[in-house]
């Protein structure tokens, strides 16, 4: 130890050398010497801290990440939860798993669309609404303007797509699918623009289509 | 040889002098008044146009006090030339004239998107560009799907380019190139097919449902959908449809006066594009669509923001 031997000894005051005024304390019999005190500890000092605030405004960026995220799943009426399982559907168990769980998210958006209760909710009207759209035109009402839109713009290329996916057509099918679908919702091609639900479907027959 | 005799030159002289008369009498018309495009067309095409457009579009836009000021500004601030408003004015001309579209309605677009500055986004990695602030999917569009609803956009590309410039894009090593959007012709010609298939579109929906509207008041309808997309376009009109029925909508379709309402009150919009986005995310496009509404309203319809429309009031429109 190489600074052992500067250690001052401490010296407890007896009773018998009590003076009458209470003598001040010796402040040198506190202070020590610390490794912190050389140039190179305080350095890693400051590396350290450095560290410690890096992680923790990572942990705080990743954590309102992640509460936004949740917040976005949670705007997503439960029976729908479907709709976002549909891309890992496909990756892991294929097309057959896949047009099953979407033909059992279909039911649930016609169920929806016929109930006039949950109409009333406007998040609901909203991703029911969106569904048919994208997903299932057929189920517009025969008076909605974009019945005939969504099958003719969209509706027959994903059909293709399903048919073929991973192919090299499913590609190009795929592209004439995603313009029509921003020039339909964001023709400035402004991601923010671009709704939930059509982010989404672009991302499914992205990964569908993808070879 | 023969010679002609003086029967035959008499007559030859006369016919001359009827024709020079004629290219006199056509050339000054046309020089009279060379803003009235309208008046530049052939009679045949003229019933098209003329008949509702010049009832309801002004002739010499921007319509409004508020716009023509700002035009005055660009130009006195240098942002503007003479030179390319010159360009853009003729060009906007021709493309209207070969897609039946109202000058006013394309020329007031391309003035709210990007204030006639055909360089908007130049230096930009991202984001809309140009005249008609196009992005990667309008280009796509006017490249492989020009010809989705009928010839008139490839015919205009020929007519007023003299070729089919395609492929368009942002080319920014020659902006003179036809093809580059940023060269003003190629620039109007393809904002002009872009809104042209937007009217196309909505046109088709309309008559295959059977429901009436007035064609002039549709570009109004369709320079919305170039704004914000054709969806938010059928939101609003299925609720309106929803609310107050198909007769509802074909009034709102034909009687601007109805429209212009519409779009002085929040309701209709908001809860049409809440069927869209998220709430915050609608309201705040419901905002957005309304003031361009109002503007391309001041800047291309007749009368603009003068005692026609001051007589709407604002709160009045609420259902």
């Amino acid at each position: 130890m190489p600074h052992a031997h500067k250690h001052p000894t401490h010296h407890a005051p007896s009773h018998a050398e009590t003076p009458k005024h209470k003598p001040k304390p010796d402040l040198k019999l506190v202070k020590r010497p610390h490794p912190a005190h050389g140039k190179e500890a305080v350095r890693h000092e400051n590396v350290l801290a450095l560290v410690l605030a890096v992680v923790t405004l990572g942990a705080l960026v990743l954590g309102t990440a992640g509460y936004l995220a949740l917040s976005r799943r949670a705007s997503m009426p439960p029976q729908f939860s479907g709709f976002d399982e549909l891309e890992t559907t496909f990756r892991v168990h294929g097309i057959e798993r896949y047009l099953t769980e979407k033909a059992k998210l279909r039911d649930r958006v016609a169920e929806s669309l016929r109930d006039p209760k949950q109409s009333q909710d406007r998040t609901h009207r909203r991703v029911a609404g969106s569904l048919a759209l994208y997903l299932f035109p057929d189920l517009l009402d025969r008076a909605d303007l974009m019945e005939g839109v969504a099958q003719e713009s969209w509706g027959t290329l994903m059909l293709a797509i399903e048919r073929a996916p991973r192919s090299r057509d499913s590609r190009l099918w795929f592209e004439e699918m995603r313009a029509a679908i921003w020039n339909f919702e964001s023709p400035k091609g402004d991601e923010r623009e671009l709704s939930p639900i059509a982010k989404r479907v672009i991302r499914i027959y992205d990964v569908l289509s993808a070879p | 040889m023969r010679f002609p005799s003086w029967k035959a030159k008499k007559r030859k002289i006369f016919f001359m002098a009827l024709a020079a008369g004629a290219f006199v009498f056509l050339g000054e018309r046309v020089h009279r008044d060379p803003d009235h495009s309208v008046r530049k067309l052939p009679t045949n095409l003229l019933a098209d146009i003329a008949g509702s457009f010049a009832r309801m579009y002004a002739s010499r836009f921007p319509a409004s006090d508020k716009f023509s000021q700002e035009l005055v500004a660009l130009r006195s601030k240098g942002k503007l030339s003479s030179d390319n408003e010159a360009l853009i004015r003729s060009t906007v001309d021709k493309v209207s004239f070969h897609l039946k579209m109202p000058p006013a309605v394309l020329w007031c677009l391309m003035f709210q998107e990007s204030r006639l500055n055909h360089l908007e986004g130049f230096n930009e990695e991202k984001g809309a560009l140009g005249l008609g602030q196009f992005s990667f999917y309008s280009f796509y569009e006017v490249n492989f799907h020009l010809d989705r609803f009928n010839d008139d956009n490839l015919v205009m590309f020929r007519k007023t380019l003299g070729m089919d410039a395609r492929p368009i894009g942002a080319f920014r090593g020659d902006v003179y190139h036809p093809s580059s959007y940023f060269y003003i012709p190629t620039a109007v010609a393809a904002t002009g097919a872009y809104l042209n298939n937007r009217y196309l579109h909505l046109k088709r929906i309309l008559e295959r449902k059977e429901i009436q509207f007035d064609p002039a008041l549709l570009w109004l309808h369709a320079a919305a959908a170039y704004n914000k997309g054709t969806r938010g376009v059928l939101s609003f009109w299925n609720t309106q449809r929803e609310r107050r029925g198909t007769k509802g909508l074909a009034k709102l379709l034909s009687d601007r006066e109805a429209f212009f309402k519409s779009f002085a009150a929040s309701d209709t919009f908001d809860e049409a594009l809440e069927r869209i986005w998220p709430t915050d995310d609608a309201l705040a496009y419901s905002r957005e669509l309304r003031v361009h509404l109002k503007n391309l309203r001041d800047c291309a319809v007749a009368g603009g923001d003068g005692n026609f429309f001051r007589k709407i009031p604002e709160q009045e429109a609420k259902p």
